[in-house]
């Protein structure tokens, strides 16, 4: 992803987290993901929200995941929802897509349809094509609607399985 | 099977470490692990033998010194190629001239097993040996240029009846028109066959597609563009091989997976079958190593148990001096875990095992 682009992004997100999950606060930051935000639920259970960049590709990617730790559990790599496991986490859009392609939040769609029309192209022995990918301007534009779509999805998927968690865990709903 | 004791005039000296051994043991060695895999195509194993006869190797002598000679010329490899060429080189003295490019590298056991394996894959990857069509290509498309010219000219008579032994369809093709051999694995899925035809276009054309791209922009893009394009066309094979990689069934796939922290702390693919896991990073090229693709691969060496499997999918088959460079660049162990493949046949066939074999 672009500096720039990824620079916003990151900003976005932290914004739209203060105002919309207030309880959540950021712990960790990476130069290959944009940003952590956490919540400490008792001493012994913390939730996440991760937000990662697709190296090549100005998309991102969103996951969700609890831990016994105070870190995000990226080293288990757990996809099985068991609300007694110490660990779990999973990509947010893997919560409602089961088909195999996995669905990312892309701020240049014309970049995947410019490279399906390339595959295209190959397929049947023609010239592939490389248009110009929009410039930032345009992506910077772009961001905060995605960021907001991001989140609703989160509302919608994502929070339902942290309060699953809580009540299972006799905390209640926990957001 | 040829004495190889000819070739060095004696045992080779493992007492002696390999980097102060003479060119001929070098080539002795290699040749000997090459023909003791019993892979290559009788045809072709007897060229290596002839290759790597005493005669020959005198003749190899004098080509070493034209190859000194030629050094002024940049690339020498290529200086050397036509001078063979103008020399009318056989067919052995072709192998002979590609296994000194090779060997002649050579600095220790590593090396020797790496341009053992890069040449035995070129040797045995068909018939007729795409090694001595490479360096008899120059030869060859003058004979099918003069082929074509006898071919129009058989066309402009052809009004009087064609005698059988001048039908068109009985001569040999002109270039860029062979016919390919049919498909040597059936059960490969079709996707993954529709995805290599892709790769081998991917590949053949990504230099003439990034200087269109360069020369069809804007002023104000032209300096972004190359950087640009570039990106892109890794990102299509990494695409391409995503969905190769989809065609495995029973695994579960993890795209750009965390595997470390810092740069390269993300890898492209990670398959778990079980208990047993496989780590891919795709590359395009890995003529330029950035720290981040060594720190990918060092990440996945060390997240990998027994039994894992991490794989380089590079999409421009690295060359040796790429291979040694890589291996130089990563820690200790690392290179010697790595599986490096660059066919998208490859990928699909070596996860596909990779994945089936614990489960047994």
């Amino acid at each position: 992803m672009r500096s720039p682009i990824k620079e916003q992004l990151f900003k976005t997100f932290q914004r739209e987290m203060e105002r919309q999950y207030p309880s959540f606060a950021l712990t960790e930051v990476d130069v290959e993901i944009v940003g952590v935000w956490s919540r400490c639920l008792t001493p012994q259970l913390y939730i996440f929200l991760k937000v990662m960049e697709l190296y090549d590709e100005d998309s991102f990617v969103v996951e969700v995941g609890w831990s016994d730790k105070s870190l995000y559990p990226w080293e288990s790599w757990n996809r099985e929802l068991k609300f007694d496991s110490a660990v779990w986490w999973n990509r947010l859009s893997r919560l409602w897509h089961k088909g195999v392609r996995e669905p990312v939040w892309e701020l240049a769609p014309e970049d995947r349809i410019a490279r399906e029309a390339r595959s295209r192209a190959r397929l049947r022995n023609k010239p592939a094509l490389y248009p110009l990918s929009p410039p930032d301007e345009t992506l910077l534009e772009r961001v905060e609607p995605t960021v907001i779509h991001a989140l609703k999805k989160f509302q919608k998927y994502g929070v339902p399985i942290f309060n699953k968690l809580g009540n299972h865990r006799g905390l209640g709903d926990v957001l | 099977m040829v004495e190889l004791a000819k070739v060095t005039g004696a045992k080779l000296p493992h007492d002696n470490p390999i980097r102060n051994w003479t060119f001929e043991q070098k080539l002795a060695a290699v040749a000997d692990r090459i023909l003791k895999s019993g892979k290559l195509a009788p045809e072709i194993a007897r060229q290596l033998e002839a290759a790597v006869q005493p005669e020959n190797l005198a003749r190899m002598g004098a080509m070493i010194a034209l190859l000194a000679a030629a050094h002024a010329f940049p690339p020498a490899g290529l200086a050397a190629d036509a001078t063979l060429l103008a020399f009318g080189g056989t067919e052995s003295e072709l192998i002979a001239h590609r296994l000194y490019l090779e060997v002649s590298s050579v600095q220790d056991e590593l090396d020797l097993n790496s341009a053992a394996r890069v040449l035995e894959e070129e040797l045995a990857s068909n018939a007729a040996g795409k090694l001595i069509q490479r360096f008899t290509g120059v030869k060859k498309a003058r004979e099918n240029h003069a082929v074509t010219i006898d071919r129009k000219q058989i066309r402009v008579n052809a009004g009087g009846g064609m005698p059988q032994k001048q039908n068109p369809a009985h001569l040999p093709l002109v270039p860029g028109k062979k016919k390919r051999p049919a498909a040597a694995n059936p059960a490969l899925p079709k996707a993954v066959k529709r995805n290599q035809a892709e790769h081998r276009r991917m590949v053949k054309n990504q230099q003439k597609q990034l200087k269109d791209a360069i020369d069809n922009a804007s002023a104000e893009s032209k300096p972004t563009i190359k950087g640009q394009t570039l990106r892109k066309q890794g990102a299509d094979y990494q695409n391409l091989s995503d969905m190769t990689l989809n065609q495995i069934h029973g695994k579960k796939m993890n795209c750009n997976q965390r595997i470390g922290k810092g740069v390269g702390s993300v890898i492209d693919n990670v398959l778990t079958r079980g208990s047993t896991s496989v780590y891919v990073e795709t590359k395009f090229s890995i003529r330029k190593l950035p720290q981040r693709t060594i720190n990918q691969l060092t990440n996945a060496h060390r997240k990998a148990k027994s039994g894992d499997t991490v794989i380089l999918n590079v999409a421009r088959k690295p060359t040796h001096k790429e291979l040694i460079a890589l291996r130089n660049a990563l820690p200790a162990g690392v290179f010697e875990r790595i599986k490096i493949v660059s066919s998208q046949t490859e990928l699909f066939t070596l996860v596909k095992t990779a994945l089936k074999e614990k489960k047994k």
